[in-house]
């Protein structure tokens, strides 16, 4: 008994050392597990921007646009786009004449359940990417991470403001639509107490090949 | 004694320990907002590269009087060495002014416009400053007319209310070099 009153002291100052020690311990965790979900869903919005831009970039290749639209409207539901259709042409001119190819690229945005972030519940979402060949049947060609909170493709003119029904306004002035702007945003695959980032906005603005 | 040096001595170790710990946290968030400033700032600067893009590549070619050859040349808009083109446009395009900004070069040393990056419910606003100047075929700025412009955009996080300076410490910058075709 006498040994602990004796070093009381040392005691007393040893246990608020292992204590800092341990919560400094758990801080580092809570640092590196969100630093991993933001790596994570940094390099998901990443390699989602990446082939996106690559398919929009293409929107109406090898189309004469003067005489066709190389897309259908945009579907929009409560701000969000939830399904876009494309084409573009792939021609073959090693053979004669040249073999025309026509491909269809569709996005639908799907439900994916719910998720928490800062505390209340938010719709998440999927993107999932078809394509089809000369009108044959649609393939599944890929998908995006579950973990969009919102998606949105506009058509703009040259002042970059989104344009309405732009179908039928490509269709009476194919010059008027210059650009196709994709947003969206992620939430990160989970939380820990302390976020920094608990949605990450990502935004691109490609002009329409001529 | 040494027994207290030695307790003085942990509780110190401990507390730098505990104020490293902190510091790298509040540097992993400050880089991490960085980042997506970033991000949000190259969306900025490329949406008001499409802008500019979209126009005409000279006062010429708006109004009509090129000719589709090389002597078309001799009819681009040329200020000097300093300035190819005239500055401080109040473009309408980025709500600046009234000033109809119908080719690229109008944009050169335009007045700084304000452009809003919408995420939900929240936006970020950034200052858009753009340079144009006439550059040769290997990209170099040239003090004369050519067939090419490059198109410079900075982009810099901008906090009207003053609540903040920009987290950015050096605008973002995107180049393009925009061409006669003829």
């Amino acid at each position: 008994m006498y040994v602990i009153f004796d070093n009381l002291n040392a005691l007393v100052i040893g246990g608020v050392v292992v204590m800092v020690i341990l919560a400094m311990q758990v801080r580092v965790t809570e640092i590196n597990i969100e630093e991993t979900a933001n790596y994570m869903v940094k390099r998901q919005g990443v390699d989602l921007a990446t082939w996106m831009e690559d398919d929009l970039m293409s929107v109406g290749l090898n189309i004469d646009k003067t005489v066709e639209v190389p897309f259908v409207n945009p579907v929009d539901s409560a701000g969000m786009t939830m399904a876009f259709e494309f084409v573009q042409d792939s021609i073959n001119v090693t053979v004669s004449p040249p073999d025309t190819i026509r491909i269809t690229t569709r996005y639908d945005l799907v439900s994916t359940g719910t998720t928490v972030v800062d505390g209340e519940n938010v719709n998440i979402y999927q993107i999932n990417r078809r394509q089809r060949l000369d009108g044959g049947a649609w393939m599944g060609t890929g998908n995006s991470p579950s973990i969009l909170s919102h998606f949105r493709i506009d058509m703009l003119n040259q002042d970059a403001e989104p344009i309405t029904n732009p179908a039928t306004v490509a269709a009476a002035n194919p010059d008027s639509i210059q650009n196709t702007r994709v947003r969206f945003t992620l939430v990160t695959p989970f939380e820990s107490q302390r976020n920094t980032l608990s949605r990450i906005y990502y935004g691109s603005t490609l002009m329409i090949p001529n | 004694m040494s027994q207290t040096l030695m307790a003085l001595l942990a509780l110190a170790v401990v507390t730098t320990f505990a104020m490293n710990v902190q510091q790298k946290h509040l540097h992993v968030q400050r880089t991490t907002i960085h980042r997506e400033i970033q991000e949000m700032a190259a969306s900025a600067a490329l949406e008001a590269m499409e802008i500019i893009r979209a126009r005409s590549f000279d006062q010429a070619v708006a109004n009509g009087t090129t000719t589709g050859t090389p002597a078309d040349l001799t009819l681009f808009s040329y200020n000097g060495s300093t300035d190819h083109f005239s500055t401080g446009r109040a473009c309408q395009v980025f709500d600046t002014g009234t000033d109809v900004c119908d080719d690229v070069d109008d944009f050169h040393k335009m007045q700084t416009a304000t452009r809003p990056f919408i995420m939900g419910e929240d936006t970020v606003l950034f200052n858009v400053d753009v340079e144009v100047s006439y550059v040769d075929a290997s990209f170099n700025r040239f003090n004369g007319r050519t067939f090419h412009k490059q198109v410079t955009v900075q982009v810099q996080d901008a906090w009207p209310d003053g609540s903040r300076a920009p987290f950015l410490m050096v605008p973002i910058t995107l180049s393009r070099v925009v061409s006669y075709d003829f």
